[in-house]
């Protein structure tokens, strides 16, 4: 059916496609500049020398250094141990967020994201000031007689876990929490009336139903965590170097772009891995159900 | 399958300032079809949540059976309940949904399947337990909710408005199977609805609830043409009220106030001992099974309703003329005094 | 296209320096904030009135990096330009620098181990130890070799996370003279040596900082006992009233340089204000804006500094004995290696 009207509504409908798709234009050109382009020219000065010379040189000896393989180990085990604990600290929280009135939670939300507007660098100062040998926690727990040596509570893994889960427990309990907000709460009473106690329903209804949230804020976690650097750089004391830190080393000891650059490709592609593995495991989970 | 007596007695519920159950007490007998009818706001679902056990009541108890419920947890009620928004477990297939009281049960997994399978057999969705419930219908949800809810044989039914997310003709289809559900199993049923005619096709006897109070309970018969109270009268349909005194013929003490349905209404004079109204007409519209004529007598305006296979007549009314008409004596309505409020 | 970029430059270039009777203008470029603020009042302010020069000052805190980019697309604007000796002898090696014109600028006033053929070291700081007075009232170790001494010492060590300096504080800490050093190092197994040595200190080492003012924060809060770290923070710690001490023995001493880019418009000029800059005057000047102590030996002489400034600067005599000046150039050939060596002693 080809009448003039119908193909001037047709134009109007492409029109309208065109215009909404031109919305969207200015976030596309500004990822387009923020993010690909430094990613590309990353890629591109680690394949180069100091003299900008093609080599596969920084990747022969980035790979071969017993420092790298360390500071990937270093990496995965920080970002697992920090979303560890956040999902153990977290899940319940979202809970206990999910199952208290709006208006109080609301509240109680703004509470858990005020970190996020303090700056990172007072927050993490602020816990070398809590945590060193005379600070606040260890003269609790020396004056209270738990224990009579301070703990080693900075400069070490501990110190860095400890601000790491700090900033990242609100980035993974504003998902959950939203996930289990939506949960229909007469879901939860039609287990109960069926006989589930809280934990059966939180195990067979509330959790699985707020496995997205959890996957979505584990993820922002988990990759944030790979590529983080204040935090073990402060709290780290030196003994804790992931990869960004070892970048950061790369660039102001040895004034290594190339080298710098091929690690900072490497940590793109530990990211795309786990962005990669953890999609796969949503779809996987949308698409499975219990039983049936 | 034996089903129990439920006993409410003077639950007080309140929030801040308002009052959401005023001391209502009542009995349920075992077996029976109980429909708790009301606007929002009447308490009707407070009370419903407070037997679940998801409200706590802050004063009287609560007996099902033998058994005072008032403080036991939801999951230890043994009480099958149906949501308005059907509440199923949108990560599980039909079956798991069905299976999911049973498992809790640790029932054997052979046995679960079969009880589940025969219970979407007799909501009528034999073959559906593999599908997802993001892809069913609304009635077909709902039957789903039906299956879950009568799967683990509970001695009590609640139904919260199971039915207002559908459209009229599922709906009125459904009350039938609903009822023909609880007379095959015989499970004590409490029925939630603020649609009047529901409770009327449903209900073994029902309790109309106003302002935190239950205002009558009776059967849908008495409910409907006896009612104790203006609300009740008004609640339940086309109502006029009027005191004795207002009627052209067959007029009664002032001090009277009567109650006349609409429907009661002829344009001519019925055999027997009639009462009669006379008006100017308003207005007036067709509804396809009745005519109704609105009518302005003194100071009052009445409604009568026309049945359609009996209005010749009315197509020709022009507002503003004056007409008269009759009712049977016996459909008059009066009020007992100290209740007339 | 450069080529014929390169002699555009060139013919305008020439066509300026030929403009008469103007004064000659030339570009320095400095880090700027107060350091660049004390060296021109110091330094380059005065020398210009002397020579007659108009002085246009660039501030770049990356100064290796501009004129990297200056040399490799061929329009080089800076004459003199300020980096640290480390950068200087980076510099040096990929060619973006003049060598120096001895002829024009004063070799003789550097003390043995200072010397740079391409870019002139004019102020220093010490890398030196600080303790917490608190901890040891009966003051500090005496040599390296007691502050490895974890009996004599016990308490906690913060090392800057960077092999430079350490390396060569650990051969001290064993006793190698202090000319030997770079000697020892360049041997075979020197640098292993080195690393073995801070290897056996680690246990005793709470933290690896990795920024000056983390250093002082840790001596501040008393967080570690014994810390090393550069003269002008632990100074900032004392005059601060926090209970530490430092002593310029044994001490690493860092200097910063003049050079003059690869093509710079005015080479000569740029000479001859550099051998203004660093007379013995105007590098002592330059102590009374801020603690870096002169390389050119002659600026204590006379009492051109007062003696208060002077036992908070590097180079003043009584120190140059037991220390060692860093040497950029040993750095630039063999700093690879020995950072990788100590990150892995580091992190292992």
């Amino acid at each position: 059916m080809n009448t003039p009207r119908s193909a001037q509504l047709m134009r109007d409908a492409r029109y309208e496609r065109i215009f909404f798709l031109s919305m969207s234009l200015p976030a596309m050109v500004l990822v387009g500049i923020g993010a690909l382009i430094p990613a590309a020219w990353i890629i591109q000065q680690s394949f180069q020398t100091l003299g900008g010379d093609f080599t596969l040189e920084n990747y022969a000896k980035l790979l071969s250094s017993s420092l790298t393989w360390r500071a990937l180990f270093v990496t995965i085990e920080l970002s697992a141990a920090t979303l560890g604990i956040c999902i153990v600290l977290g899940i319940p929280l979202a809970f206990a967020l999910a199952s208290t009135p709006p208006r109080i939670a609301n509240r109680l939300m703004m509470l858990i994201l005020l970190p996020l507007w303090t700056s990172i660098l007072v927050r993490t100062y602020g816990w070398l000031v809590l945590l060193r040998s005379d600070g606040l926690v260890n003269k609790t727990l020396i004056g209270s007689g738990i224990v009579s040596e301070p703990l080693p509570l900075i400069y070490n893994f501990t110190g860095t876990l400890i601000g790491m889960v700090h900033y990242m427990l609100p980035l993974f309990v504003l998902p959950t929490y939203a996930a289990m907000r939506d949960i229909d709460a007469n879901a939860v009473r039609a287990a109960a009336s069926m006989g589930a106690s809280l934990w059966h329903s939180f195990w067979t209804v509330i959790l699985p139903l707020s496995m997205g949230g959890i996957v979505s804020g584990g993820t922002i976690v988990f990759i944030y965590t790979l590529g983080f650097f204040i935090t073990p750089a402060i709290l780290g004391g030196g003994k804790v170097a992931p990869i960004a830190i070892r970048m950061e080393r790369t660039l102001s000891t040895f004034q290594n772009w190339g080298a710098a650059s091929a690690l900072g490709v490497l940590l793109l592609v530990l990211v795309a891995i786990v962005a990669a593995t953890l999609f796969g495991a949503m779809r996987l989970l949308r698409r499975h159900r219990v039983g049936g | 399958m034996t089903s129990l007596p439920i006993s409410i007695n003077r639950i007080r519920k309140v929030y801040g300032n308002y009052i959401a159950l005023d001391d209502v007490s009542l009995e349920i007998r075992a077996g029976e079809f109980l429909t708790l009818l009301g606007p929002s706001g009447s308490g009707k679902t407070t009370l419903l949540m407070a037997l679940a056990g998801f409200t706590r009541p802050d004063d009287g108890n609560l007996r099902i059976g033998e058994r005072d419920v008032t403080r036991l947890a939801p999951n230890r009620r043994d009480i099958g309940i149906v949501f308005q928004n059907y509440a199923l477990f949108p990560h599980m297939s039909v079956l798991a949904n069905v299976e999911y009281p049973l498992r809790l049960r640790k029932i054997r997994k052979a046995e679960a399947h079969e009880r589940a399978q025969a219970a979407l057999s007799r909501v009528k969705l034999d073959g559906y337990g593999d599908r997802d419930i993001a892809a069913l219908s609304g009635g077909q949800r709902q039957r789903v909710a039906l299956a879950r809810a009568i799967v683990f044989e509970p001695r009590v039914m609640l139904m919260d408005e199971p039915l207002s997310a559908l459209d009229k003709n599922l709906r009125e289809h459904m009350q039938f199977e609903i009822r023909k559900l609880h007379d095959d199993l015989g499970i004590t049923t409490i029925y939630v609805t603020h649609d009047q005619r529901e409770a009327l096709t449903m209900s073994d006897r029902i309790a109309v609830m106003n302002a935190g109070r239950i205002q009558q309970i009776d059967t849908p018969d008495e409910i409907y043409h006896r009612p104790r109270t203006q609300f009740v009268a008004e609640f339940m349909g086309e109502a006029n009220i009027l005191p004795g005194d207002a009627f052209s013929e067959g007029a009664r003490p002032a001090s009277d106030m009567v109650m006349i349905r609409a429907e009661s209404f002829h344009l001519e004079p019925p055999a027997g001992e009639t009462i009669a109204l006379t008006g100017r007409l308003t207005a007036k519209a067709f509804r396809g099974e009745n005519w109704l004529l609105q009518v302005t007598t003194g100071e009052r305006q009445v409604l009568f309703s026309i049945p359609a296979t009996r209005a010749a007549g009315c197509e020709a009314l022009t507002p503003g003329s004056e007409i008269t008409a009759w009712a049977a004596r016996d459909h008059l309505h009066v009020f007992a005094r100290e209740a007339a409020t | 296209m450069r080529p014929i970029l390169k002699t555009t430059t060139a013919l305008i270039a020439g066509a300026m320096i030929g403009l008469p009777a103007h004064a000659q203008s030339i570009t320095i470029t400095t880090a700027g904030g107060e350091y660049g603020a004390a060296m021109k009042e110091a330094m380059w302010g005065p020398a210009a009135a002397e020579l007659g020069l108009d002085v246009r000052e660039e501030t770049q805190s990356d100064g290796l990096a501009a004129i990297r980019m200056q040399v490799i697309s061929g329009s080089v604007t800076t004459d003199v330009v300020h980096l640290g000796s480390p950068e200087g002898a980076q510099a040096a090696e990929l060619g973006l620098l003049e060598p120096l014109d001895y002829s024009v600028i004063d070799g003789e006033a550097l003390p043995e181990g200072a010397h740079s053929d391409h870019c002139y070291p004019f102020d220093s700081y010490g890398t030196v130890m600080a303790w917490n007075t608190r901890t040891y009232p009966e003051g500090g170790p005496a040599n390296w070799g007691e502050f490895w001494d974890v009996e004599k010492f016990p308490g906690k060590r913060a090392l800057r996370a960077n092999a430079q300096d350490l390396i060569e504080i650990a051969l001290l800490s064993e006793g190698v003279a202090p000319a030997d050093v770079y000697t020892v190092l360049s041997e075979e197994g020197g640098i292993e040596r080195a690393i073995a040595r801070l290897a056996e200190l680690k246990p005793a080492v709470s933290v690896w900082w990795t920024s000056g003012a983390q250093s002082a924060q840790l001596l501040k809060d008393g967080e570690a006992d014994l810390v090393i770290t550069w003269n002008g923070r632990a100074q900032s710690v004392i005059d601060d009233g926090g209970g530490v001490d430092y002593s310029f023995k044994g001490s690493i001493i860092g200097t910063d340089c003049l050079g003059v880019p690869k093509g710079a418009p005015n080479i000569a000029a740029a000479m001859k204000l550099i051998a203004a800059m660093t007379t013995p005057e105007r590098e002592a000047r330059l102590t009374d804006y801020i603690a870096y102590g002169p390389v050119n030996t002659a600026a204590y002489e006379g009492g051109l500094i007062p003696g208060d400034r002077l036992k908070q600067l590097a180079t003043a005599p009584g120190n140059l004995d037991s220390s060692v000046f860093s040497r950029a150039d040993w750095w630039t050939a063999h700093g690879e290696e020995a950072q990788i060596a100590f990150d892995e002693m580091m992190n292992n």
